[in-house]
């Protein structure tokens, strides 16, 4: 208290002034002729209580408020000091409400509200033409014309701006080496029209596009590090950008990344040039402010419509032309849909964090009945209670804030790392938003403050003496608080079943839909592309020779479990597009198909399954016959599926402006596997052996026995060994094509990571609401055991209290899940909302751990001793 | 945990009257607290003693409101006191009040004066 001291010289004034009163009494006394001592002694009683005028003049200033606050302080840290197990679980609890709600949220706004670094990103969208008659993705064109660029470029009532972009790969030669990047041309008014800052140099201005200008290139933040070291006199230095020399005028700053590009270089080729006819440009415009996207659909339609005359194969007849929210395209809605969903898991999580405090607090309170009596007994006032609780709540609140804060930070770094790469739009930040961590903390504090101050309401309500009668009766009256708090912990139970089944469904659905349509799991799996320089290694020959000498170098890496030359990459491309032709009873039959020609490891290299037949052998190979593996699609397609082995059919393909037709018989057929992205359906298939097959292998599969990432080094050096003269080879692991693969694992270990955390706090909840009801009841089982029952029966006894209330839990959160999961039908593929196995796992995971969580504290209860509980009231 | 409302009562009875005479007793010059309750003690001749219970609270609330304004300063003895002195706006209040007492002493005399029978003293 000294330092409070400091803080209010009036009180020291105070203090000297009524000594010197004091001290002026005395001398006027001894005066008068009184000895010193007498004079101390009536001057000490005339002047009467000091305290209590110190505190009277303090009053009038309105300082006690300030001192009494402290004391309530002290008093409420105390109290929860003195409980530790009780403050850490509702602290623990409210962090985990906060830090989980912040983090995610956190997460939703980087990547889904504000990703982009563009100006008005949320107005700008991608120029597509959509076949009305086939499905979503597969009927979509984005790719347009200089001629129809420059005609939606006229829309300028409905856009602020329609430039393009062109998509391209191109080698950059930095000088010392050559890397196969991304190098997308801009129309001169790219830059502008995104409000771009370069972070070195200049931006691509509208000049840099007219034919004759200087050639110039911008690089990303990116290039610039990996490329050229990030060298910061970068700018005005020259680079060859396939093969043609161009100035770096500047370096794009960290989040840009327009259509992920490494190098930005300007169109000078206008809109259409005899030399540039097409090009493939992507069109991305920005909505006036004001305009509604259906209504720039049906201008960007009526426009199409007019194309469709001029370029009939380019629109098909049923179509529509739209732009597409680039969040949209980016994002994707499935997996801003994940999002959406992630985000109610945690609002659940905040839900339940916040109903277990609630528990907590109102479970104290009852226990307080007795202290509150006690107090106010000895003369404390109502106001005075009531602030005490509320100065202990906001303790409570301000601790559980913190460490929500704490976890939030450490919650949005953590995912910052285990994000896996391609998930998001490339310009988005993930940093901790300070507004939802202030609403989160709110949201606490509320609950924590109503909850808190329910004890406080019972004493503003209820007589002073009522309290003084009998405190043991306070206990009746508060049965009403254990109804809430069983109500609670059913609600508890509830939701984290609810977040247990949809954390199960998708679980179920990510394992079906594509552990199982992938055979392999792609991080295994590398597929190394050779890229010849132009003109050379026309000889087929040649080229086959060498790839057979690279499989030897390849196979003979540490790590490697199979390798094989073909013309796929497992999961992601089939192959070469082609026809097969079949008579299936009297009737022919034809199907576009992706066609390979394989070796015989790539069975195991992409993991296929055969479920009928055989697989190409090396006797195959080698004696170039004529036989076929196709996969289910297939055969179904040719209408063969039963009985496809024997059956001959015809593989038709364009080489060089003729079709070469290959007889062939099927010797075996394969279980469907995805070869065109888990997102699209599975095309038909045929695989015939590599030395049959009209072009030579375009490509190595390699499978490892782990991860495949550390035989890319390697993979690069042997290769590049093997095949001398080739511009450079190509190799990345299988999951780097696919990047719904990183973000389905990443939803369903957060959404994991709530269920369990869900799960947890509901079990905190049921234990405490036990553990209470056991403490309440020790007198009565102190009789019961003392009249004779048995530990079993009293186990029991304190037991079905909590199974009733897990078991409304449960009957309410299978009513629950119903209704919230229904919503994730479109995303669970062929899995049931309603699937059994997934609602039986998590009742019963469920229903497993309450039991623990209620049979502690139940069997609790035989360790009373009867003559000591007795002896209590 | 201590009850403000006994103490409160009291003073209520007071009230008014005190803060009249505390701003009586400084008319002619600040005085320290206990000069003040000397003074009225003496100049009502003993009959009035003011407690520190109710001054000091009293003192302060003058002061609060701005009709007094308080220094440290020493006595004739040498000794450190807290000197107390009216304000401007402590010198219109002391004119009010005394208006209002004079009107108040008339009209409790008129009332205490007047026998029941209704006859004057």
């Amino acid at each position: 208290m000294r330092w409070l001291d400091r803080l209010r010289p009036r009180d020291r004034d105070l203090r000297d002034e009524l000594e010197a009163h004091f001290q002026m009494a005395v001398a006027d006394r001894v005066a008068r002729g009184e000895s010193h001592a007498h004079a101390e002694e009536s001057a000490k009683r005339e002047f009467g209580n000091s305290l209590l005028v110190t505190e009277t003049v303090r009053d009038v200033w309105g300082w006690t408020w300030l001192e009494s606050l402290w004391g309530d302080l002290r008093y409420g840290w105390r109290n929860l000091w003195s409980r530790p197990g009780f403050s850490v679980m509702a602290i623990l609890a409210l962090a985990l409400g906060i830090g989980g709600a912040t983090t995610m949220f956190s997460v939703l706004y980087g990547v889904l509200i504000d990703p982009f670094p563009y100006k008005d990103a949320d107005r700008l969208v991608l120029l597509s033409v959509f076949d009305m008659d086939k499905q979503g993705e597969e009927g979509r064109r984005r790719i347009v014309t200089g001629d129809e660029a420059r005609e939606y470029a006229r829309l300028t009532d409905v856009f602020e701006g329609f430039p393009y972009s062109n998509l391209d790969s191109g080698v950059l030669d930095s000088g010392g080496a050559a890397y196969q990047v991304r190098v997308i041309t801009v129309a001169g008014n790219v830059f502008q029209f995104v409000g771009m800052r370069t972070m070195l140099g200049r931006g691509i201005l509208p000049r840099d596009a007219e034919p004759g200008s200087p050639p110039v290139a911008v690089l990303s933040e990116g290039a610039w590090r990996r490329y050229f070291a990030a060298d910061p006199n970068i700018v005005n230095r020259t680079i060859l950008v396939d093969r043609q020399v161009r100035t770096v005028i500047g370096v794009a700053p960290k989040r840009f990344a327009w259509f992920m590009g490494d190098v930005w270089i300007p169109d000078q080729s206008g809109f259409v040039t005899p030399a540039n006819p097409g090009g493939n440009r992507w069109m991305q415009g920005r909505l006036r402010k004001g305009v509604q996207i259906a209504r720039a659909n049906a201008e960007l339609t009526a426009v199409g419509r007019r194309l469709q005359a001029v370029y009939p194969k380019l629109y098909p007849k049923n179509m529509q032309v739209r732009g597409v929210y680039c969040i949209d395209d980016l994002v994707g809605p499935p997996f801003r849909f994940t999002l959406y969903t992630l985000t109610g898991a945690v609002l659940l999580l905040l839900l339940i964090a916040c109903s277990n405090v609630a528990n907590m607090l109102l479970s104290r309170a009852t226990a307080r009945y007795r202290e509150i009596g006690v107090r106010m007994a000895l003369g404390a006032g109502r106001m005075r209670i009531v602030r005490q609780l509320l100065v202990e709540a906001l303790l409570l609140a301000a601790g559980g804030a913190a460490m929500g804060s704490l976890f939030a930070y450490g919650g949005v770094e953590a995912l910052q790392r285990v994000l896996p790469p391609n998930t998001f739009a490339d310009e988005s930040v993930v940093e901790l938003n300070l507004p939802v961590l202030l609403f989160a903390v709110a949201l606490a504090m509320i609950t924590v403050l109503l909850f808190g101050l329910v004890p406080a309401w019972q004493v503003a309500r209820r007589d002073r003496n009522e309290w003084l009668r009998g405190v043991s009766k306070a206990a009746g009256d508060v049965s009403r608080n254990n109804w809430l708090r069983d109500v609670f912990v059913g609600a508890q139970v509830a939701m984290s079943l609810v977040l247990l089944v949809g954390a199960t469904l998708l679980m179920r659905s990510f394992i079906d839909v594509f552990a199982a349509k992938t055979g392999v799991d792609p991080k295994t799996v590398a597929i190394a592309v050779p890229v010849y320089p132009e003109g050379d290694y026309k000889d087929e020959g040649r080229i086959r020779q060498l790839m057979d000498a690279a499989e030897l170098r390849a196979r003979a890496l540490p790590g490697v479990r199979s390798v094989a030359q073909s013309n796929i990459a497992p999961i992601v491309s089939g192959g070469v597009p082609a026809e097969v032709r079949a008579v299936s009873r009297g009737f022919e039959k034809s199907a576009r198909v992706v066609a390979s020609g394989d070796g015989t490891g790539l069975l195991d290299a992409a993991g296929y399954r055969i479920l009928q037949g055989r697989w190409l052998t090396d006797a195959d190979a080698a004696g170039r016959r004529n036989v076929a593996v196709i996969n289910e699609t297939l055969a179904r397609a040719l209408d063969i599926a039963g009985a496809p082995l024997g059956q001959e059919i015809t593989l038709h393909m364009r080489v060089q402006m003729r079709t070469v037709t290959i007889p062939c018989e099927v010797v075996g057929v394969l279980k469907d596997a995805a070869n065109q992205g888990t997102r699209l359906p599975v095309q038909p298939a045929i695989h015939v052996p590599a030395t049959t097959f009209p072009f030579p292998p375009g490509d190595l599969v390699v499978r490892a026995y782990g991860r495949a990432a550390g035989l890319v080094e390697p993979l690069h050096r042997e290769l590049g060994r093997a095949l001398p003269n080739t511009r450079f080879v190509f190799v990345q692991p299988l999951d780097y094509f696919l990047p719904e693969l990183g973000a389905h694992r990443f939803v369903l270990a957060l959404l994991g990571t709530f269920a369990i955390a869900g799960l947890a706090l509901a079990l905190i909840g049921l234990y405490a609401v036990m553990s209470y009801a056991v403490a309440r009841r020790s007198y009565e089982v102190g009789i019961r055991l003392a009249l004779g029952a048995r530990g079993q029966q009293v186990v029991r006894l304190m037991a079905t209290r909590g199974a009733v209330i897990v078991a409304i839990g449960i009957a309410a959160g299978m009513a629950g899940s119903a209704a919230a999961t229904r919503v994730l039908t479109s995303y669970l593929g062929p899995v049931s909302v309603y699937d059994p196995l997934s609602y039986g796992g998590a009742i019963a995971a469920l229903a497993l751990t309450a039991l623990v969580a209620i049979l502690i504290p139940a069997t609790r209860a035989l360790r009373i001793d009867p003559a000591q509980a007795l002896r209590h009231e | 945990m201590r009850s403000p409302e006994p103490y409160k009562n009291r003073i209520e009875l007071l009230q008014g009257t005190l803060d009249m005479l505390v701003l009586q007793t400084l008319r002619w010059g600040p005085l320290h607290g206990y000069a003040i309750a000397q003074g009225i003690r003496s100049g009502s001749e003993e009959v009035l003693q003011v407690e520190t219970g109710s001054l000091y609270p009293a003192l302060h609330r003058l002061e609060k409101k701005g009709w007094l304004r308080a220094m440290w300063g020493t006595t004739e003895n040498h000794q450190r006191a807290r000197f107390y002195e009216l304000t401007a706006k402590g010198k219109r209040q002391l004119a009010a009040e005394r208006a209002k007492w004079s009107q108040m002493v008339a009209a409790v005399a008129a009332l205490m004066g007047r026998k029941p029978g209704g006859e004057q003293v």
